[in-house]
Parts: structure tokens; C-alpha cells; sequence
């Protein structure tokens, strides 16, 4: 049996507190009569009792920042369904009332950028897995071919041409992958686990879900086109200040550079728009109208994508596409910009249909498995 | 009791309709103490924020087995709490022995210490007693007091007795009662 004193303090704690039952209540007021313990002005501890405290410590928070963040990644969105078809292989028919299982499971991310240490020379074999003690898990793809990867988690990751995704043996505990080069993530959802996706010097948080990664050495920057959900991303030279993208929206940072506050939200995409003195630049994502196909993924469908490109950028996505080098010899040439989409052309004819495309402004010829492009 | 009725009322309007103007409230009604709860388990914004984000986002992916949440505030809670301690295990640079409260600083926010007959003095030892309280005693008392949970609640929450709560909560009252009592006795 507790002390009387002890068991005073307890109820006097559970009045204050609103937990006290009537029997004790009573038994409070004998218990003080009989002790001659007067507790604190009654008065005065319930006014203190009731009067909030401020935590000095906790920092502020933005609770409205925080909800649209999470209103965003959780709540779908109609105008998303549109990108059902492009899920690989994977026949998605949104009911209505599956619709937020959609909008939480499918996240689209592309990005390319340069990479500084370029794995993929010599004459690999289209997909090679090395595992070695305490060495990352490394798997990657030869210009001109893809593959399918899954995760010791249950990720699937599809690889496009020219690509290298590795991660740890210690995979299972931390999420993390590297990638260069391009793929498409269907993440397994596990709420306490993030997946982070290291690209150069970009860094992408996504908690659930699916996305596709576009990360290639040759471009000079890094860039985000996110479809659908939610993700996060951040910079390895400024960690702290993170970049939230909205679904459509596409980030491009410029490599090298830091985030910092020169950034631009525009609702018109033109890519070549870019200043160089902006340091990252958000836009809206450009969506095929023949069949709703969003530029940035089109590779899922073998689809080669090009809107008022450089024939110079055009030729370094044709030579991860087709496995070849190209070769300028002029200039100009390399300044011929062109809009168009490659399906299941082979290099012949899609150089002939370029060539054609602008009334014959360049040449081509072969040398082994390099292109030479010529001025007319 | 009518807040944990609204609590409630918001919990079958989010499982049965997937009300997300009631699953608003419902973040809004709590966000505040979960994201302070959070923060001691864990160092730093950020993570505190991560963690809520998730605890909210398993709830409504979750939400057809809402109506077999007997006390949705204490699984919000207890969510925070399991996440967090999840993390902690993510973050082992950042490992503490046990919950952080020393960034927890309570300070009495007196707008009018006329009106409460209370001396800056007193509040300064009432502090005083506050920051002097071990972690735990202080962690109870800031869920029975700030958070206004239950005795039960918060045993269930930070899997302890309830007669632990009850002793932990006399210790904190009766110090608290001491240092006004002396003050009061002073004047």
C-alpha cells in the first residue's frame, strides 16, 4: 500500500488532469483534512495547469506547406490518368474508385545529366551483373539495347540504351541507387523506407511508386519531369534546401551549379529556353497529342521524341538509341534544329528522313559504326 | 470528450467516404502536437516532417481499415512514435541513447501574470522544476498536459503502465505545487 502522502499526490495530479473519479475525489478531501496538507492554491494550479507552455525548441513549421506536399502525393488528380498506357507492360485501367491507389503508386521522374565517371567502354555485353564482396551491385546496358533489372526489394527497374544503375549490399536496409544513363523505377512501396535515386550531383526522395530516370554524360544538365505523386529533390552542394516538384512539372539544373534562389516556374516548355544564367528552371512537361505520351518517357514505347532540337543534342540521343557515334564535320550542320519522332526506323532511315526533313542541308556517310554527317 | 467525438465523427468520414476535406481537418486538429512528439525521437525538422508525412499518408492509403482503429489519436501517436524510432534506426549518425527532450524547452507563455497572480520570478522556478524533470516524467507530462491525453492514452502510447503514468504525473504536480506554494507563501 502506497503512502498517504504518495497517494495524495496522485489524486491531486489526477483532479488537475480531469482523470479523477468521483470515489476519488472524496477520497482526496479525506485525505488532505486527515494529513493537514494544504497542496498549492487550487485556483492557481488549474489557471497554470490550463495555460499553454511554448517549447522554445521545436522550430516552426509551415503546417500548410506540409499539407499541400502530402494533399498532392496522396489525392489524385484526373487529368494524370492519361498516362495509364505508357506503364510498362503493365495494363493500368483506373476505376473510379481505384483512382487514388493511381495517384499514390505511379511516379514518373526523367532526368539526364553528366556524369563524371562514365562506365560504360569496350565492347560489353548487353547487360552485365557483377557482384563482388563489399563492391556495389552493378548492372548496365550497351548503346542500343535495354533491359529489365529487379531490386533485392522488389523494385522493377527498366533500363534504357547506354545505362548503369548500381546500389549497395546493404540495399535492403537503405534504399539508395546510382544511376547514369536513363531508367524507369516501379518502386515497392514501404511507407518507413524512402527510395533515394543519386544522379551526378542530384539527389531524388520518393516514398512509394514508379518513375523514370533519364541520366546521360554528354548533357549539361540534370533533369526532373515528374508526372505523378510527389518527390523531393536536393543537391549534394546545398543538402538543406530542398526542391519540391509538382506533378507535370520538369526541373532542369544546371550542372556544377548550386540551387540557388534563381529559379523560374513557367507554364510554356521550350527547352532551349534555358538561360544560362539561370541556375535551375521549372516548366510544364510537353504531352504528345496523338496519343497523350509525355516526351520526356516516350523511350518506353521505342519512341524517339524531338521538338526543336539541335541536330548536336538530336545526335547524342541517336547514338544511345542506335549505337553509334556521330561525327560532324561542319558546324552548321550540327545547328540544324528539327522536330519529329523516330518509331522502329532503323539508322538509314532515319538519317534519310532528317536529311529529307530539311531539304537536304547535310550528308551522310558511314565509317564502321560511326556516322560522319557532311554539309550539303 | 467533444474532441475525441470530432475525432471520431472525422474517422468514419474518412473510411467510409474518403472525405478528404475531413482527413484535412484531421491533420490540421493534430498536426502540431504529433510533429512536437515526433521531434523527440528524432533530431531535426526535417525527419520530424518526414515522419508525419508518412504517418498521414499510411492513414489514408490505409483508410478502409480506419473502422478498425479503436482510438485513432492514440494510433496516430503510437504511429509517430514506431516511424520514428524506424528512422532512427535509418540514421545512426544520429543515434541518442533515448528520447531527446533537451531541445523541449517549456517555457510558460504568461500574457497576463496579473490576472494569474504569478511573479516572473515563480515562472522562472517553475522552468526551472519543468527543465529539471527526467525525460520521461517530462515526456508524460507533456502529453497529459499539452497534449491533453489521457492517463491511458498515453500508457498505451509509450507502452507503460498506467500506474507509472499516475506516479510520474504526482512527482511533476507535487514539485509544481511546492515551488507556487513557496512563492505564494513568500508574498
Amino acid at each position: 500500500m502506497e503512502n498517504k502522502e504518495t497517494r495524495l499526490w496522485v489524486l491531486m495530479a489526477k483532479k488537475i488532469a480531469g482523470e479523477a473519479t468521483a470515489a476519488e475525489l472524496n477520497e482526496l478531501g479525506e485525505l488532505i483534512s486527515r494529513l493537514h496538507i494544504q497542496p498549492a492554491d487550487e485556483e492557481l494550479l488549474n489557471r497554470l495547469w490550463k495555460t499553454p507552455l511554448k517549447s522554445s525548441g521545436t522550430p516552426s513549421i509551415d503546417i500548410d506547406q506540409n499539407w499541400h506536399n502530402l494533399s498532392h502525393s496522396i489525392f489524385p488528380e484526373k487529368s494524370h490518368f492519361y498516362l495509364a498506357p505508357i506503364d510498362d507492360g503493365r495494363k493500368v485501367k483506373p476505376s473510379h474508385k481505384k483512382a487514388w491507389l493511381y495517384a499514390a503508386s505511379l511516379i514518373f521522374i526523367v532526368i539526364s545529366f553528366t556524369m563524371g565517371t562514365y562506365l560504360l567502354t569496350g565492347p560489353a555485353s548487353k547487360l552485365s551483373v557483377k557482384k563482388e564482396g563489399g563492391a556495389p551491385n552493378q548492372v548496365f546496358t550497351k548503346n542500343g539495347s535495354k533491359t529489365s533489372v529487379d531490386l533485392p526489394d522488389g523494385t522493377k527497374v527498366r533500363l534504357n540504351a547506354g545505362s548503369k544503375i548500381y546500389y549497395d549490399n546493404d540495399f535492403i536496409n537503405r534504399r539508395e541507387v546510382y544511376l547514369t544513363g536513363e531508367a524507369y523505377f516501379d518502386v515497392t512501396h514501404q511507407t518507413e523506407s524512402p527510395f533515394i535515386i543519386h544522379a551526378a550531383n542530384v539527389n531524388i526522395k520518393v516514398l512509394g511508386t514508379a518513375f523514370n530516370v533519364k541520366a546521360y554524360e554528354e548533357d549539361d544538365q540534370v533533369e526532373t519531369a515528374l508526372v505523378r505523386g510527389s518527390v523531393e529533390l536536393t543537391t549534394n552542394d546545398d543538402p538543406e534546401r530542398k526542391i519540391l516538384l509538382r506533378p507535370n512539372e520538369k526541373i532542369a539544373i544546371f550542372k556544377n551549379k548550386n540551387i540557388t534562389d534563381s529559379v523560374t516556374r513557367n507554364s510554356a516548355s521550350v527547352k532551349s529556353s534555358y538561360k544560362q544564367e539561370e541556375l535551375y528552371s521549372i516548366s510544364r512537361m510537353e504531352i504528345d497529342r496523338k496519343d497523350s505520351v509525355l516526351q520526356d518517357i516516350a523511350w518506353m514505347k521505342d519512341r524517339l521524341i524531338f521538338k526543336g532540337e539541335l541536330f548536336a543534342q538530336l545526335a547524342k540521343r541517336m547514338e544511345r538509341w542506335y549505337g553509334v557515334n556521330f561525327a560532324f564535320r561542319d558546324e552548321t550542320c550540327a545547328k540544324i534544329k528539327f522536330t519529329g519522332e523516330f518509331d522502329n526506323q532503323n539508322i538509314v532511315q532515319a538519317l534519310d528522313a532528317l536529311a529529307f526533313s530539311c531539304n537536304y542541308k547535310f550528308s551522310y556517310s558511314f565509317d564502321k559504326n560511326k556516322v560522319i554527317i557532311l554539309p550539303k | 470528450m467533444t474532441a475525441h467525438c470530432h475525432i471520431k465523427d472525422l474517422q468514419t468520414r474518412i473510411a467510409v467516404n474518403g472525405d478528404q476535406a475531413a482527413f484535412k481537418e484531421l491533420y490540421y486538429l493534430l498536426y502540431k502536437e504529433l510533429f512536437r512528439f515526433a521531434t523527440i525521437f528524432l533530431p531535426g525538422k526535417e525527419l520530424a516532417e518526414e515522419v508525419l508525412q508518412d504517418v498521414f499518408t499510411r492513414v489514408w492509403l490505409q483508410r478502409e481499415k480506419l473502422p478498425l482503429v479503436n482510438n485513432l489519436k492514440i494510433y496516430l501517436y503510437s504511429s509517430v512514435k514506431n516511424t520514428a524510432i524506424n528512422y532512427r534506426k535509418r540514421y545512426p549518425l544520429q543515434s541518442l541513447s533515448g528520447p531527446d527532450l533537451s531541445a523541449i524547452e517549456l517555457i510558460y507563455d504568461y500574457r497576463t501574470p496579473e490576472e494569474l497572480m504569478i511573479s516572473d520570478q515563480m515562472v522562472a522556478h517553475i522552468n526551472k522544476a519543468i527543465k529539471e524533470m527526467p525525460p520521461k516524467r517530462k515526456l508524460i507530462f507533456l502529453l497529459v498536459k499539452e497534449d491533453q491525453l489521457k492517463y491511458r492514452e498515453v500508457a498505451e502510447i509509450l507502452n507503460i503502465s498506467i500506474k507509472t503514468v499516475e506516479t510520474q504525473m504526482s512527482i511533476s504536480l507535487k514539485r509544481l505545487s511546492f515551488v507556487v506554494q513557496f512563492h505564494l507563501s513568500a508574498k
